[in-house]
Formats: structure tokens, sequence, C-alpha cells
């Protein structure tokens, strides 16, 4: 087929239109299965749309460890609600706590437990207390003589402040006190009577940890707790003027998304369809011409929605919103064969048949470029790339099919068709000309000079937001509680419980430097609540240099001599620590061992991690054992190669597809190609100048963009420059813009690039698209 | 500060463990008579400085020998306890808000620090309020109940209301008149201490020696 070839009149009319006919009812029948499918999975599906904007992260490519502990970090933060309540003093903290639990009592959380106490700590550890003592304490065994010995456990014994839990005969040297006292340090978190409480200066804080009942994503709960929440603010803002409440949790900023992503995905879904019909109706001023054009939308959302139900087990919300713009490509269809269709009273199937080679291209590129996104390692990408494919096929074939039956016989120009038809006479075309070049050459110094400073970003911080307030009570929270960062985390791996332990304690030893200097103020692992067995070992066996001065002190004491020597104990171990209930809270440190290559492993989490340096440093502490695992920057880093990758696949794009697309436009190919080329570039050199940084959602869109631009140009040339087909392109543009100008408004960072970035590349595209066509 | 940290959320990792903490503010219950505690308020002299002399004596769970220390000691109402023991081995301990040092001549044994363990906070305001005879600051912490003796004697027994302080300390007895003269702390281990006050003088400042033991 050739561009000479689609004015050629078709053979057998007839016989076609009957197989047509059967095409269109099947269709439509297979429509109606969809419609059903989607029936009977709406309802099981209700509650069930997913907000999590992490699903827009890639699938990741480091080791099964380091996945199945973040994956552990991340189920164990998921269902956490933490509640601070702020005061003066103790006491208003303490009370206005028991009053938000109270109001609590029938939210869907549970109170977790309070934690261990000191009571419990020693009986779990003081059978095993020859084997716990703190390097400090091991330091000042090292250089104290014997009577340097004596004279600490002496003035321990005649010191009746130290506040033991510990009687003296237990712990003459204060060791196990010691080490029991260190591990303090691993929350700043106090039980006052029932109650949690962190005192910072000058402020009291009552903690209130709970558990959510249902996933954090459950819309259900979300509306819940939403209520039961505002209720306990407002009560308390009643009763306790003075105190503040703060809260922290994966499910307050899942309910501010899901109400964000709701709102939006109505406010742009409504009004791209609203600006979309009144546009169209301006245009074409048909009752039938919109009849077709919703139906084919109708059919690509229904296409669009229960396909992507059946092939994915959540729907995110991310989709709905970004779906809601197919909206604005699906309509193109129609809009291209009802602008040719105006003024032509030739026989419906003469003019189907004359219509069908451009409406086949057209249908290729877009939804190649859609297509590409199912290469993206990001789980939301794909689902967007199967909604939006599935919806543009869906109106695609619905247009093909049911064209021939539900056009109006007839179509007037209206009055706005034939002012957007004269603007085309109107428009410069490219002659060649001295000027012109002039005007090329000046325009290609502007594109090279803003492609030039063009900037990358791929910092995946960028694309995310969160309710501010939200976020200034989540810091707060973190920092009083002392949390640690959950995405930054070191691995370790060991053959063997014991070796990871002593693994995790070589880690902590080469990290000391940077705890002394306050770059990081303090960890979280299990080596802090149980030394290894080889560590225990050794303290048992530097407490032997203590005999000596055992005996001198039994002696002044009167004390038994059995007293003097400490009869060796079996070192607890990893099992046995494991197995004790009290333990319970810190088990998502340790990973255990792994199904995969039956290696043990643990998290090892850092708090007061702030900068980028300071992580790019602890990175230099991997050794066969260790991994500094990174998320942050590892996604960052994927997004970057990503970028590049896409960035490859767009110039191979626009390589391959004129070298196609000369078969049917032989030399004039490059008509078809420099519109979507120059808004591309141009759209890049904007963002230049801007000091828009490039990321790989630009480049993503910029794809689209492509897709959409050849459309224009591949219309527009194969319809020799007709003035209806720039018609449509008009319309198809214009609805384009208003759709994605409006999802250029939404609050989510990553939908704002793609609209932005649409909006700029369609809008040149379709400036730029009559600048080429050819002579009449 | 937009970070992939507070976006994962979010993650709260909470540790599990704590150490005691000390009770504080929990309802005072019936046995408490606040009356009793208003009348041995009133026939303590409290004034800005209290200084004398001690004699303590302890007698350790499983440890045959009793263990007698003697020494002076200075409370300062702002400032905190200068606890200063002379035989039989020199030593000092000082109890300030946030923080408590033994020394050994001008060696530090041991410092327990707030900031470092919170509990600190709360035994070193016990300890204070207790030498101090700030009665009012340990009817916080303890169920208390005892009697009035004669014109200016009483004595009052206290029990920790907070399981937190029951862990650190099992009793705690007080006895006295316009000081206190007596003091009985048994430790939850089983350590009993027993320190009697002698030449209790009152005094509205410290010697320049003392404040420099409290910078």
């Amino acid at each position: 087929m050739s561009a000479s070839s689609l004015n050629k009149p078709p053979l057998d009319d007839r016989r076609y239109a009957r197989r047509h006919g059967m095409l269109a009812w099947g269709w439509l029948g297979v429509l109606a299965l969809l419609a059903a499918a989607l029936l009977v999975h709406v309802l099981p599906w209700r509650g069930k749309i997913d907000t999590d904007l992490l699903a827009l992260l890639p699938v990741d490519e480091r080791s099964p460890h380091a996945e199945a502990a973040l994956k552990t970090l991340a189920q164990q933060g998921e269902r956490q609600l933490v509640l601070l309540l702020a005061a003066p003093d103790a006491a208003t903290a303490q009370r206005a706590a028991q009053q938000v639990r109270q109001t609590l009592r029938e939210a869907p959380l549970t109170l977790l437990p309070p934690p261990a106490n000191v009571e419990t700590l020693l009986g779990l550890y003081f059978p095993y207390r020859a084997g716990f003592v703190t390097d400090q304490d091991r330091r000042w065994l090292d250089d104290a003589d014997q009577a340097a010995q004596a004279q600490r456990a002496l003035s321990l014994a005649y010191q009746p402040f130290a506040g033991s839990v510990l009687n003296w005969r237990d712990d003459p040297f204060g060791f196990f006190g010691n080490w029991l006292l260190q591990l303090g340090a691993a929350s700043p978190a106090r039980p006052y009577g029932d109650t949690l409480m962190v005192q910072t200066a000058g402020r009291h804080y009552a903690v209130l940890l709970y558990q959510l009942t249902q996933s954090a994503f459950s819309s259900d709960l979300q509306v819940r707790l939403d209520a039961d929440l505002t209720t306990a603010r407002n009560e308390l803002a009643h009763q306790f003027p003075d105190v503040q409440l703060l809260r922290a949790g994966v499910v307050l900023h899942a309910t501010a998304a899901a109400q964000q992503a709701r709102f939006e995905m109505s406010l742009i879904g409504g009004g791209a369809l609203l600006l979309c019909v009144l546009f169209t109706w301006g245009v074409f001023r048909s009752f039938k011409a919109l009849r077709l054009i919703l139906l084919s939308l109708a059919a690509g959302a229904l296409t669009a929605l229960s396909l992507t139900w059946l092939m994915f087990d959540r729907l995110h919300a991310l989709t709905l919103v970004f779906g809601a713009t197919l909206i604005g490509v699906a309509v193109d269809y129609g809009v291209l064969v009802m602008a040719q269709h105006l003024n032509d009273t030739s026989e419906r199937w003469l003019r189907f048949r004359r219509l069908l080679p451009s409406l086949a291209l057209v249908l290729i590129a877009p939804a190649l470029a859609y297509l590409s996104l199912l290469l993206m390692p990001f789980p939301g990408l794909r689902q967007m790339a199967c909604f939006t494919v599935s919806g543009i096929a869906g109106a695609w074939l619905s247009i093909m099919l049911w064209y021939p039956y539900l056009v109006p016989p007839q179509m007037p120009v209206t009055p706005l068709a034939e002012r957007l038809m004269q603007l085309l006479r109107r428009w410069p075309r490219w002659h060649a000309t001295r000027m012109q070049w002039l005007v090329a050459a000046a325009a290609a110094v502007a594109l090279g000079v803003g492609i030039a400073q063009l900037k990358t970003g791929d910092d995946i911080r960028s694309l995310v937001n969160s309710d501010p307030e939200l976020l200034r009570e989540h810091i707060e929270v973190a920092k009083t509680l002392e949390l640690p960062s959950p995405a930054q985390i070191f691995l370790i791996t060991g053959d063997t419980p014991e070796e990871v332990l002593q693994h995790e304690e070589a880690l902590l030893a080469k990290l000391t430097p940077l705890f002394a200097a306050g770059t990081l103020t303090g960890f979280d692992a299990v080596s802090r609540w149980l030394p290894s067995q080889q560590r225990q070992q050794a303290a048992q066996q530097a407490q032997q240099t203590l005999t000596g001065a055992r005996a001198v002190l039994a002696k002044e004491l009167e004390l038994t001599d059995d007293w003097i020597t400490i009869p060796p104990t079996a070192p607890m171990s990893a099992d046995e620590w494991l197995a004790q209930p009290a333990t319970e809270p810190l088990h998502y440190l340790w990973q255990g061992r792994s199904a995969q290559d039956g290696r043990h492993s643990s998290v090892v989490l850092l708090k007061g991690l702030h900068d980028a340096e300071t992580a790019r440093q602890l990175a230099a502490f991997n050794d066969a054992h260790t991994q500094w695992v990174d998320k942050t920057a590892e996604v960052s880093s994927l997004m970057g190669r990503y970028r590049e990758l896409l960035s490859f696949v767009l110039i191979a794009a626009y390589v391959l597809v004129p070298l196609a697309l000369l078969v049917f436009f032989r030399r004039q190919t490059w008509r078809v190609v420099m519109p979507s080329l120059l808004a591309t570039l141009g759209t890049l050199a904007i963002m230049g100048y801007a000091g828009l940084p490039l990321q790989l959602l630009n480049v993503l869109t910029l794809l689209l963009v492509f897709g959409m631009g050849i459309d224009y140009g591949l219309f527009l040339i194969a319809q020799r420059g007709d003035a209806r087909a720039f018609l449509a392109i008009c319309v198809a543009a214009v609805l384009t813009l208003l759709t994605f100008g409006l999802l250029a408004m939404s609050s989510t960072p990553a939908l704002r690039t793609i609209g932005l970035t649409t909006v700029l590349g369609i809008g040149l595209a379709w400036l730029a698209t009559p600048l080429f066509r050819p002579h009449r | 500060m937009k970070t992939i940290k507070n976006m994962t959320g979010q993650m709260l990792l909470l540790c599990g463990f704590v150490l005691c903490g000390l009770g504080l503010a929990v309802p005072a219950q019936a046995a408490d008579d606040p009356a009793l505690l208003r009348s041995v308020q009133s026939r303590l002299t409290i004034d800005t400085v209290i200084r004398g002399d001690f004699t303590q004596s302890r007698q350790l769970a499983g440890v045959k020998k009793t263990l007698v220390a003697n020494g002076t000691f200075v409370v300062e109402k702002t400032r905190g306890v200068l606890w200063r023991t002379l035989t039989p081995f020199p030593q000092t301990t000082r109890i300030t808000q946030g923080e408590i040092l033994q020394k050994d001549g001008d060696r530090v044994l041991m410092t327990l620090r707030a900031d470092q363990e919170p509990a600190v906070n709360a035994i070193s305001r016990v300890l204070f309020s207790l030498f101090a005879g700030d009665l009012s600051t340990l009817a916080e912490y303890f169920d208390y109940h005892g009697r009035l003796d004669g014109d200016a004697g009483w004595q009052l027994s206290f029990t920790p209301r907070d399981a937190g302080l029951r862990a650190v300390i099992a009793a705690l007895s007080l006895e006295g008149d316009r000081v206190v003269r007596q003091v009985m702390l048994t430790s939850a281990a089983g350590d009993v201490t027993r320190i009697a006050f002698a030449n209790t003088v009152t005094a509205a400042a410290l010697t320049a020696d003392e404040r420099v033991q409290f910078e």
C-alpha cells in the first residue's frame, strides 16, 4: 500500500459489509462479556484500590536477603500507628494519653502491650550474666590491678545510691548492671505506670503505640480511623488545650493519598470529559457524532478497567488518575473520522475504506509508545501501560467497527470548524526560502543552547509528595523516639547465627568513630541485646582475672569461699534468646535462616543518618558479610539507568519508525517525523531554559509525545494536507492539551511532570505539524 | 525534608525494650493521708542549706559483715546533695538534677547521666527530696503511711507506687523531728541501708568550698 493507493474504491462492498457486520456484533459481545466480568469483579474489588506510592518504585535487582530484610521492615512498619501527646508536664501528657486511649477504644486499632520491664530483662539475662560485660568495662578489666579491682567493688558495696536492680553480692563490680544500663540506649521511651513516656528538654511526651487491625491500605479502615482520630483531636483540643497530638504511621499518608487521588480522579476525569464534550460539540454540532465518540470512549474505559482488573491483583489509584487522561487520547480516533466526514456526501463504506489505512496507522504509534511502558521495572507504570493500551485499543476498535453504522449521513461544516480550517490556509509552510532557513538556523541555535543547559535529576524524593503537616508530625515523632532509618540499613549475613552476631559486632566496632563523632547517634541491632557466644566467653574469661580481688573481698566482707570463683556458664545462644517471649518485639531485626541458600542474616539499623555523604561513607564498610543497602540511593540510580535506557529507546524510535514509514510515504516521510522531532527538542530546550531537570518520567512522556506527534504528521500527510485533517489534528491536540493540562495540576509530582511535559510536547507538535504539510 | 525514609514511612521501628522507668503522678491511694504529710512538713525546718554528719550502715544480702561508713553531707535546695564519706575510705557522691557522680578524690569512679538514662532524673529527684525533707515530692512517687510522735517527732514509711521504681527500691522509711534523723532504705534486691544523721544544722548559703564542689 502506498500513499497513492489511499483513494482506491472498494472492490466488493456487500461481501465486505457482511463480514464487517459480524465483527461489529462480535465486538459488542466481547464488550458485554468484559462488562459482566467487571461486574463480577467490582464488588470483591471495592476497597482494594492501592494508594501506596511505593508501588511506583522498581522491582528491585538486589540480593534475596536484602529484599527479604526490607520487606520485613516494611511490614513491621506498615501496620504501626504512633501517637505522641506532647505537654509541658508529664502528668498532663499522661492524662491526655488516657483520654485519647478512651476515645480510640472502638477504633480499628490494638494498643501494643508495654515493652518488657527491667524485671523481665533481669529474669532473662541473669543466668548468663558472667558473659555480659560492656566494652568499657572490658577495657577497664584489661588495665586494672588487683587493688583497683577490689577498691571498685568496695566502693560499690558502700555506695547506697547506685540505684542498682541487683544486690551487691551478685554483681560486686557492677559489670552486669552497666551492661543492662547500656540497653537503655536503644530507646528514649520509658514506662511510667502503664504509659510509655519520653522526656526531652522542657517537653513531656506520652507515647501510644498502636497496631492496625487491617492493612494500612484498606479504605474501610482508613475512613473509620480518620473519623476516630479527628474526634480524638477535637476532644483533646477542647479538654487539653496545651497538649499537642503528633501522629505517625503509613496509614495516615495512605489515607491522605487516597483522599487526594479520589478527588483528583473525579476532578481530572470529570473535567476532561466535560471539556472534551463541550469542545467536540462546538466543532461538530452533531448529536450522532458525539454519540459515536462517547460510545468509543465508554468502550475504551470498559476495556481498560476490566482488562486491568483481570490482569493485576491490585488497582493503583495513580493508574486511575493517569487513566483519566486516556479520554484525551481515545477521543482522537472519533475526532479523526468525524473531521474527515465533514461536507463529504460519498457513500459511507467508500468513506470508511478511504480512511482505513490512515486509521490503522494512527493506532500503531501511540500504542507502541504506551507499550514501551511495559519495559519499565515499575509495577505502577506497567499497570498504567496495560490500562492505557487496552483503553486506546478498545476505543479504536469501536470506531473501526461501528463507524459505518453509527456515522451520521451528512455533516455540514460548523462555524468553529470552518474557522479552524481557515487557520490552516494562513499557517506558514516550509518552502525552504532563504528567510525560512535563517529562521530555522536561529531556532536551531536556540534549541541547542537550551538543550545544552538541560540537567538530569534522578532523585526519587522529588517525585514523592506528602502532606506537609503529616510530614512535620512524622519528623517530630521520629526525632523524639529516635527512630532509625528503615530504608538505609546494613544487612549482615553468616553461615550460622553465631557468625551473624560476630559480623554485627565487627561492624559496630568499625562504626564506633562515627558514633563518637556524633555523625551517627545510635543503632538497633540484635547484638546489643545478645552478644555473640564468642564475646560472652571472652567476657567470662576476662572475669577470671578477678579471682585475686574476690578473695580479698571475701576475707574483708566475710563472704564464704564459694563466692570467690565464678563457675563457667554456657553462653546464651541465639535460639534461646529468640525463644523468649520478651524478645519478640526485636525479632524484626533478625532475619534468620534463608530458605534459598541456608545462610542466616540480620539487619543493623542506624539512627541520626541524614546526609548522603555519610551514606556514601557507610557503603565503604561493605565486605563479604556486610552489605550496605541504601534504598533511596538505589532507586535513584535505577531511575537514572532507566532514564538512559529510555533515552536510547526514544532515539531508536526516531530512527526506526521513519525507516518503516518510508515504505508508505517515500520522500514525504520527513514531513511526518519533523513535527514530533521539533516538539521533542523544543520541550527539552524549554526544560533546559526553565531549569527543570530531565527525569525518567519526562523521557517516558516524550515517548508518548513521539507517538501522538507522529500521528498528527501522519494523518495530515496521508490526507495530503487536507484542511479537514488539520481540523482533526486541532481538535485532537486541544483535547489532549485540556486533559494533560488538568493532569499538570495534580498534587502528585509524578503526574504533574507527566502532564507538564505532555502539554509542552503536544502543544509544540500541534503548532509544528502544519508547517510541513505538502503542496496540494 | 522529603525523603524516602518518611515515605516508606512511615515505617516506625520502635525498639520493644526499655529499661525501668520511675513512676510519677500515679493517683494517690486512699491510705495516703495528706494531712499527716502537711503536719510532718510543718515540723521540719527547711532552709536553703542543710548540713551535718552521717553514719551509714549497710547490710548486704548474702554478706555477713555490716558495712559502716561515716562522713558529712550538704543539701542545697536548688543544686542537690553532696555526700562525703570519710571512713573507711574517702569518697564523694554528688547528686544533682540529671546526674549522679561518684568520685574518689579527683578521680571519677562513676557517672550516671539523665541524657543517657532518663531514669536518672527520677532517681536523683527521689534522693534529693529524701535528704532535703521534701515530702511532697516523695509523695508523688510513693504511697506512705506514718504517725506523729509527741510534740516534735514523726515517722513515715514509703512504698513505691510504680513497678519501675519498685524494681530498685522495696521500701523507704524516715524518722525525725525538725530535721530528718534517720533513713532506712531497703533495695529491691534485699540490701538494707540505714543512715543516721547527727549535728544537722541549717544555713542560708553554701560555703565557698561547697560551691566549688557543686560546680
